[in-house]
């Protein structure tokens, strides 16, 4: 019988340039690349910006371009050719959609078939009340599909705060009990989170891979369906040459207006981008980081992800890496797929502007530093577009900047210019021209581009019933979507000051970390919104004193702009507010088809949330005081090598901190995770506490102080 | 079978056990009391013979290395865990099983993976228990199935602008 908690069958190595992970590559992939679809999508890119552009230029080419000119020229060149790339997807998906509908197609799944599948979890200091109940819904979603024998669980977690690990091993432990898991939920702490989620991943990888051969990626906030996950299963069976197949996760759960809108238009519009994406990119998609199914062999084979030379921010470990992992695996022939025709794949997104602008703040660092690996040998021309797309997505704020700073600067030059009518000694008045046709035809042209997009969306709705009741029926749906336009218009400025903040920070090599994120509903105080957006309001305000004095005419122009900086503190406290999201849904706003038609497995998220454990104490302390939670603390903590002089000397000195000042005494995170990460720690811990070295602070739980009277 | 107890409270609340407890032993009694207590053992008299036992094994030790004051607590305190673990290795030796560490069983031990576990612990284990301890016991990781995932090359290039520039200028001659 195996001794629980220790790897007692160490199989060998498996390599992964074994002729079965190979064998594969010459086979017909099954969404083979369409060069005629990326060539029209590109020439109806390059189309758009040569007329828009044509037009700029025909307005301030008339008495020769300035370098200011010329300048914006090819800003708004970039700018629009990045607005194009988006429309033209968007109305790729909307044919598509239309032609296909969003019926899902199924696979079987061979009967022959034996493969297990691994559902990892990298998490890294979340809510482990989340986590778990996350998980439990999967598993009993999964159960109702009868498949749920092909499934384990791995958590694996790199959480560093002591008190988190600490609730996410009972908690862990409780779940596997309550739902006779034992053996294959499983869960383990890292003791050093190096190369962070890719190290993560990839211990998990090369620990016990050979027995998986497929995983699949779930961020802690992820909810997949055991259908999805069964149909995914029975794609990549069917596919050899699958490499990885992403599901486009739907945004769910959040309550506050800000979630609530970023959900309706998640919903709304997401399928359609997502299906026009899948167009042109067919077989050489991208991945998105989670809710997604790997086959393990080409992971393991493509994926191993080197340091880039260099110091952070743009070198040292790959912080995104998932662009990157599916630029490696479509450059050895897997083919890597966007599926989306399936529903079941359900995210949490930040609940309010100030952690959204964090997530950013992340997120940024990581697609700047792909502007190394845009250019490495070997990668596909999709793979490339990929991750020049990542990084644009975020240099495009500063761009946007730019265009605007320059544009005003350009403004306030054509109102210094003083118009002459009357040339040499003719009396007859020569007019300026006018080039109000060209500045209209340009903006309606970006308008169209940037909304066309929503009606489109509309359109769709019109056909699909579910999906309309889903979102509040049609007036409902074209209602928040206008009031969607004038979140975005007030929003998109706000984001742009943060992200080009954040790109500077990072082209200024500060590094931004990896902080774990806040995803429960929270409202905003003052403090927090004025601290983060009074620079953004005083920039705002100064804006628009300086145009309306020096370019009056140029003012209302920038008015949306400088609308969203100076509301930004008031916008982001209320948006904040889950009554007022709450508010808006009783009144068909912002419904989204999760909310009215809730699926199964969110149902079962609803009851896990409902029912899930509760600690009444912080993690580390109940560990200290509870002999429960210590046993278990210790059946989770390997024997490790006996300690050394050093390592025993420190251990004491967390042992005799703990003596002077109890459980909650101030001990830092390194010293705490040492001490928790060795038996002997809570080991002596436990047999001084409970013999009374340490008086008790009080509480039923406490151990008792020692009679001593009794020891004569 | 439970060997036989004398339940008889005396002055200090020591129960005697039929064989000489010295009086430092029995004053560990409140300290063993209270770890059995928040082990989840809520029965008063079931606590009363846990401790019986855990003294008996004490007296013993406390004869042959003579700990006292405090060490001798941390001792008791030891000695209930050994108790608890002794008889999980005689379950686990009865089903025949090799486990080399008796931790994971101990803690679905007393998070009630036996319901009845301090009416347990009083006797032999029953057949049947080491399969269900295993089945409760905490298994964080699986069956080591190693797959080799070497570093993928990516050789990037280098972007210089400047040095592009200057090779794409058309040279003299």
């Amino acid at each position: 019988m195996p001794a629980p908690n220790t790897q007692s069958v160490h199989k060998p190595v498996q390599k992964t340039d074994a002729p079965a992970a190979t064998d594969h590559i010459g086979t017909q992939s099954p969404e083979p690349p369409s060069p005629a679809r990326r060539v029209a999508h590109a020439l109806l890119v390059f189309a758009t910006v040569a007329f828009t552009v044509s037009l700029l230029a025909g307005a301030v080419r008339a008495d020769g371009i300035t370098p200011l000119e010329l300048s914006l020229l090819l800003l708004y060149a970039l700018l629009s050719g990045w607005i194009a790339l988006a429309f033209w997807t968007a109305v790729a998906g909307f044919f598509v959609m239309l032609a296909f509908g969003r019926r899902a197609r199924r696979t079987a799944l061979p009967a022959s078939s034996t493969a297990r599948v691994a559902l990892v979890m990298p998490i890294y200091n979340e809510d482990p009340r989340r986590i778990f109940a996350g998980i439990e819904a999967i598993w009993r979603d999964l159960e109702d599909t009868g498949e749920a024998a092909r499934f384990d669980f791995h958590v694996l977690s790199d959480t560093r705060d002591p008190d988190l690990w600490m609730d996410e091993e009972s908690a862990w432990y409780e779940l596997c009990t309550r739902l006779q898991a034992h053996g294959r939920i499983f869960y383990r702490n890292r003791p050093e989170n190096t190369e962070r989620k890719s190290g993560n991943l990839a211990e998990f990888v090369r620990r016990c891979g050979a027995d998986y051969p497929y995983f699949v990626i779930l961020d802690a906030d992820s909810v997949m369906s055991g259908s999805t996950l069964v149909e995914l299963l029975a794609r990549m069976e069917a596919e050899p040459r699958l490499g990885l197949i992403q599901v486009p996760p739907v945004s769910v759960n959040r309550a506050s207006l800000f979630a609530r809108v970023l959900q309706f238009s998640g919903g709304l519009y997401g399928r359609m981008y997502c299906a026009g994406l899948a167009f042109w990119q067919r077989g050489e998609s991208n991945f998105w980081g989670h809710n997604a199914i790997l086959r393990t062999q080409a992971f393991a084979a493509c994926c191993g992800l080197p340091r880039l030379p260099g110091r952070e921010p743009f070198g040292g470990e790959i912080l995104s890496h998932d662009f990157v992992e599916a630029a490696l695996l479509a450059r050895k022939g897997w083919s890597v797929v966007l599926a989306w025709d399936l529903d079941g794949s359900y995210e949490e997104i930040p609940p309010t502007l100030i952690d959204y602008a964090k997530r950013d703040r992340r997120w940024c660092q990581g697609n700047l530093q792909h502007a190394r690996i845009v250019g490495a040998h070997g990668l596909r021309l999709s793979s490339r577009v990929h991750l020049a797309m990542g990084v644009m997505s975020y240099v495009a704020s500063p761009l946007w900047l730019l265009f605007l700073a320059l544009t005003a600067v350009e403004a306030w030059v054509q109102s210094r210019a003083v118009p002459v009518y009357f040339f040499g000694d003719t009396t007859v008045p020569i007019w300026p021209d006018t080039y109000t046709f060209e500045l209209t035809s340009v903006m309606l042209a970006t308008l169209a581009m940037l909304f066309l997009p929503k009606i489109l969306a509309l359109l769709l709705l019109l056909l699909d019933g579910r999906a309309r009741r889903g979102h509040g029926g049609l007036l409902g749906a074209a209602g928040s979507v206008l009031f969607e336009i004038f979140f975005a218009v007030l929003l998109a400025p706000v984001m742009m000051l943060f992200q080009s903040k954040f790109v500077f920070a990072t082209l200024a090599r500060r590094n931004v970390g990896w902080p774990a994120q806040q995803r429960d509903d929270h409202a905003t105080r003052f403090t927090e919104a004025a601290g983060a957006h009074l620079g953004q309001s005083l920039l705002g305000a100064a804006v628009g004193l300086w145009a309306w004095w020096y370019v009056p005419h140029f003012f209302w122009w920038f008015t949306p702009v400088l609308a969203g900086l100076l509301l930004a503190v008031p916008f982001s406290m209320l948006t904040s507010r889950v009554d007022l999201g709450t508010w808006m849904a009783r009144r068909g706003l912002f419904r989204s088809p999760e909310e009215s038609d809730r699926p199964r497995c969110l149902r079962y998220l609803d009851s896990a949330l409902a029912n899930g454990p509760t600690f009444s104490e912080a993690g580390v302390r109940r560990v200290l005081t509870d002999p429960r939670a210590t046993s278990l603390h210790l059946a989770l903590t390997p024997t490790g090598d006996p300690l050394t002089r050093r390592e025993r000397h420190r251990l004491e000195g967390v042992l005799l901190a703990l003596e002077e000042e109890g459980p909650a005494a101030a001990i830092n995170r390194a010293d705490c995770r040492f001490f928790l990460s060795r038996r002997e720690g809570p080991a002596l811990w436990l047999e001084r506490v409970r013999a009374g070295a340490r008086p008790s602070s009080g509480g039923a739980s406490e151990p008792p102080e020692p009679e001593r009277e009794r020891e004569h | 079978m439970d060997e036989e107890l004398t339940h008889r409270p005396v002055a200090q609340g020591i129960w005697s056990t039929g064989l000489h407890l010295s009086a430092e032993v029995r004053a560990v009694t409140p300290q063993i009391d209270r770890l059995l207590l928040d082990l989840g053992v809520q029965t008063e008299d079931l606590r009363q013979r846990l401790v019986q036992r855990v003294l008996r094994r004490l007296q013993s030790q406390v004869e042959r290395d003579r700990p006292s004051g405090l060490a001798l607590a941390e001792h008791a305190v030891r000695e209930t865990f050994a108790f608890i673990d002794d008889w999980i290795a005689r379950a686990v030796a009865m089903a025949g099983a090799e486990c080399s560490d008796l931790m994971p069983l101990r803690a679905a031990l007393v998070h009630g993976a036996l319901p009845d576990w301090p009416q347990a612990l009083l006797s032999p284990p029953l057949p049947g228990i080491c399969e269900r301890l295993l089945a409760a016991a905490p298994r964080p990781l699986p069956a080591a199935a190693p797959l080799a995932m070497p570093t993928a090359e990516l050789r990037l290039r280098r972007f210089r602008p400047l040095a592009w520039l200057l090779r794409c200028w058309p040279r003299r001659g």
